[in-house]
């Protein structure tokens, strides 16, 4: 494994002051917090940072961590500790500060986490019970999987005990049936899959968020969706059956004699699988055609003749 | 590494999906003492029908306002005031890409 810098993530020097890392902590946090920030890497950014406070914030961790650094730093992905190193400071995770389902690195791990308390701790022999951990995380998925329901490969973190009694986080991909008809923001629980139970306990569940991603045409809206129609202005004005799309194919529309840009049709039950159904909203958006030719300009103008309006009446302004 | 002969069944939970005060307290791993005074500061509240029981919704502001106060040091009376403000902030993104899709900017 790789040895990790905490002192570089935090952005401070190796001498800074308890405050100064403080300060530090606070700053990225706020940049990075998943459940705040718009960075990409958000999450990963925050367990890195989270992970380095652990360590930096407490003086009995923060020395050893100095003492192994010393050596550590520059050795590339090839760093293991000591041999015999057991932390003395260990970790308590009553004050783990990862929000996502993986936890921290196996560096922290084996410098500071379970395994290495697990030689000091007395808890694996014990009659002590308790159910597993609930993990929470998110989802992205597209439109058309929410519409027709899909089988995606997913990568699930979760916390397994390994032989020596200490709990490392295992990533594994799995599949997963998601059912036609979600709505953005719904979540779906996996019994069993979350952290492990302690004891004859049973295993925590796993909860996920789906989110769906924008689509080009559709904006969804619950579980209702619109899409905006581009129409030629004989289209609006003398009205015309034209093919929209649906999440499910074509339809065919009927745009009424004298419709308007903005005006919005309804197609009822052509939104989001469900009892009752969503509906699809189409608004109109009038493409005036560009006049290239010499008969498209004179069409224009005597258009001009036919209907001496003022468009802009409702702002005040008169035609010239 | 998938494993594509498990295909795990999920369960949907539904807008419908109600939780008492024990249950929130229970899956969200907070006392009750915590959860009250979430409620008290109006970070959660009760949305099913009649104002009773908490919807999956709830309990994910429950989640989000708890990792924030312990990761940002906030104080509850904050906390509350950022989950609103992320809450008009989602909806304002909601409605200007929306907007964006509609709109060519023409500009000069």
């Amino acid at each position: 494994m790789e040895f990790v810098d905490y002192y570089k993530v935090m952005g401070v020097a190796e001498d800074a002051s308890a405050d100064d890392i403080k300060r530090s902590y606070r700053k990225l946090a706020r940049k990075y917090h998943p459940d705040v920030s718009k960075e990409a890497d958000a999450e990963e950014q925050f367990k890195k940072v989270a992970e380095a406070y652990q360590v930096l914030k407490d003086p009995d961790r923060r020395k050893e961590y100095d003492d192994l650094r010393k050596y550590g730093v520059g050795t590339g992905a090839d760093y293991s500790p000591p041999p015999g190193w057991h932390s003395q400071a260990g970790f308590d995770s009553g004050d783990f500060s990862g929000t996502g389902a993986a936890g921290f690195s196996d560096f922290f791990e084996e410098l500071f986490g379970q395994k290495a308390y697990a030689h000091r701790s007395h808890h694996a022999e014990s009659d002590y019970a308790t159910r597993g951990q609930d993990v929470h995380s998110r989802l992205g998925i597209t439109l058309q999987d929410a519409f027709f329901g899909a089988s995606l490969p997913v990568e699930i973190g979760r916390p397994t005990i390994q032989t020596d009694g200490s709990i490392r986080t295992e990533h594994r991909t799995v599949n997963i049936k998601i059912p036609k008809g979600i709505v953005n923001g719904q979540t779906i629980r996996l019994r069993g899959q979350g952290g492990p139970g302690i004891g004859e306990a049973p295993a925590g569940d796993l909860y996920i968020e789906l989110n769906i991603a924008d689509d080009e045409l559709f904006h969804l809206d619950g579980k209702d969706v619109s899409i905006t129609l581009p129409i030629a202005p004989w289209e609006a004005a003398l009205g015309a059956s034209v093919q929209v799309p649906t999440l499910a194919g074509k339809v065919n529309l009927t745009i009424p004699p004298n419709s308007a840009s903005g005006n919005k049709l309804r197609l009822k039950g052509r939104g989001m699988p469900g009892t009752p159904p969503g509906d699809q909203y189409v608004m109109l958006a009038i493409m005036a055609p560009a006049a290239n030719t010499d008969a498209q300009k004179e069409l224009y103008r005597q258009m001009s003749e036919l209907w001496s309006i003022n468009p802009r009446e409702h702002l005040g302004v008169e035609n010239d | 590494m998938t494993d594509s002969s498990i295909v795990y069944t999920v369960e949907v939970l539904h807008p419908s999906t109600r939780y008492t005060l024990q249950e929130l307290c229970e899956i969200s791993r907070l006392t009750e003492d915590v959860v009250v005074k979430y409620i008290d500061y109006e970070v959660i509240f009760a949305d099913g029908p009649n104002g009773i029981g908490f919807t999956h919704r709830q309990l994910d502001r429950l989640m989000k306002a708890y990792r924030l106060q312990r990761d940002l040091e906030i104080n509850t009376s904050g906390v509350a005031l950022v989950i609103e403000l992320l809450d008009s902030n989602q909806k304002l993104e909601r409605r200007i890409r929306q907007l964006e899709k509609r709109t060519t900017l023409v500009e000069e």
